[in-house]
């Protein structure tokens, strides 16, 4: 929508345009990490989706539900592959968790509780989340 | 001033007889006190006067001095020589085409900055007898930090997506619209999100947040641009559920 693309020297005038180095992104660990969420967001849509199937999965019974469990455990490749998409789910909820702090900054009282502490709370919440279910799903 | 001398490796570029940017080195004598910009002002005033550059205040507020400095957009006037072990290279604000030497083209930044109509806008103008527009403590805080911006340009040169698109509107310019919408005063919130919840406004931005790490001023414009990606969002959601009256 820009009326004008400023990187075209006005007549009269020869600005140079700098190239954008190709591998812009290996100059600076935030741009690397960047590139790498950019790349591995298909893990997360691809774990969602296989959630997303095991709760379909619960809701049309309990045959349905072994046999998406079974799915689960019984085949190595997607063992693999899940236990792939959750590590960077996790890598990914931190973005998430970063991205919350500074879209709604937590106030205790007048202490405002910085970034770095609302995303290792956030994380130990889930880990401790996490924890609960897997003592209760696995028998107690 | 002691005899420890630094060599600055600068950019030079004029464009009536280079096709490209050069390099050129020089030997400046510093001490604790010297920043960047009293060592190209000693440039400009004992070795070479055909040096250009922008500056102005020299104290962090007007900010015009701001340059790539060993590859990192620095305030030139607040980045101290003692604070690097070895040589320096100064170079135009990245990002921005260069006019000569160390000058950066900023109409880009210009232009879009008026786009976001960066001025109290408000709901139903008061005449003068009503009195003034009042507003609590609280009320300023919710946007004091993002009108402490002075346009220095330094979070653009930071930003890999604005490298990469022209279009983006940008750190600066999303964190001011930003400071605007959540003025209290304010009424034009619908009419500047046309631009900032649009295609090139926060929906470009991908949270690299270097653009918040290179602020000289703590604005935090990445904190301003995932608000409004919020805002609008929730704006469209209300939108969709009350047709008519849903903009706040
Ligand atoms: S947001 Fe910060 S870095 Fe960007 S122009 Fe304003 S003061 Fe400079
Ligand atoms: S000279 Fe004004 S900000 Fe540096």
């Amino acid at each position: 929508m820009s009326a004008k693309d400023y990187r075209v020297p006005e007549p009269g005038y020869k600005d140079y345009i700098k190239p954008y180095p190709e591998l812009w992104w290996t100059k600076k660990r935030p741009y690397l990490l960047f590139m790498v969420r950019e790349f591995t967001a298909l893990f997360v849509l691809l774990f969602a989706m296989r959630l997303l199937q095991g709760l379909i999965a619960i809701s049309k019974g309990e045959a349905a539900w072994n046999a998406w469990l079974a799915g689960a455990t019984n085949s190595v490749a997607l063992a693999i592959g899940s236990l792939f998409a959750l590590f960077f789910v996790l890598f990914h909820s931190i973005t998430w968790f970063q991205a919350g702090a500074v879209v709604s900054p937590m106030r205790i009282g007048k202490f405002e509780v910085p970034p770095s502490m609302f995303v290792l709370g956030n994380m130990g919440l889930v880990v401790a989340v996490a924890a609960v279910i897997g003592y209760f799903s696995l028998g107690g | 001033m002691s005899d420890k001398m630094k060599k600055l490796t600068v950019t030079r570029y004029n464009p009536e007889t280079d096709s490209a940017p050069r390099t050129q080195t020089y030997e400046v004598p510093y001490d604790d006190d010297t920043v960047v910009l009293d060592a190209l002002n000693h440039i400009k005033d004992q070795q070479d006067g055909t040096l250009t550059y922008r500056w102005s205040c020299r104290m962090g507020v007007c900010g015009s001095c701001g340059m790539n400095v060993n590859g990192v957009p620095k305030l030139t006037c607040a980045t101290f020589l003692r604070d690097f072990e070895g040589d320096i290279t100064v170079e135009p604000l990245a990002n921005f085409p260069i006019m000569r030497d160390l000058v950066v083209n900023m109409s880009d930044f210009m232009e879009k900055l008026k786009r976001v109509k960066p001025w109290l806008i408000p709901k139903e103008e008061k005449s003068i007898d009503e009195g003034e527009y009042l507003q609590t403590p609280r009320q300023l805080e919710a946007y004091r930090q993002f009108s402490m911006c002075i346009n220095c340009m330094l979070c653009y040169a930071a930003c890999p997506v604005y490298g990469k698109h022209q279009d983006f509107l940008g750190p600066a310019a999303i964190a001011l619209g930003h400071r605007y919408n959540e003025d209290s005063r304010d009424g034009a919130r619908a009419e500047r999100n046309k631009i900032i919840g649009s295609g090139e406004g926060v929906w470009e931005c991908t949270f690299v947040g270097e653009c918040s790490e290179v602020c000289p001023k703590h604005v935090d414009p990445a904190a301003a641009i995932q608000r409004e990606k919020l805002a609008n969002v929730l704006d469209k959601i209300k939108s969709f559920i009350l047709p008519r009256g849903s903009s706040r």
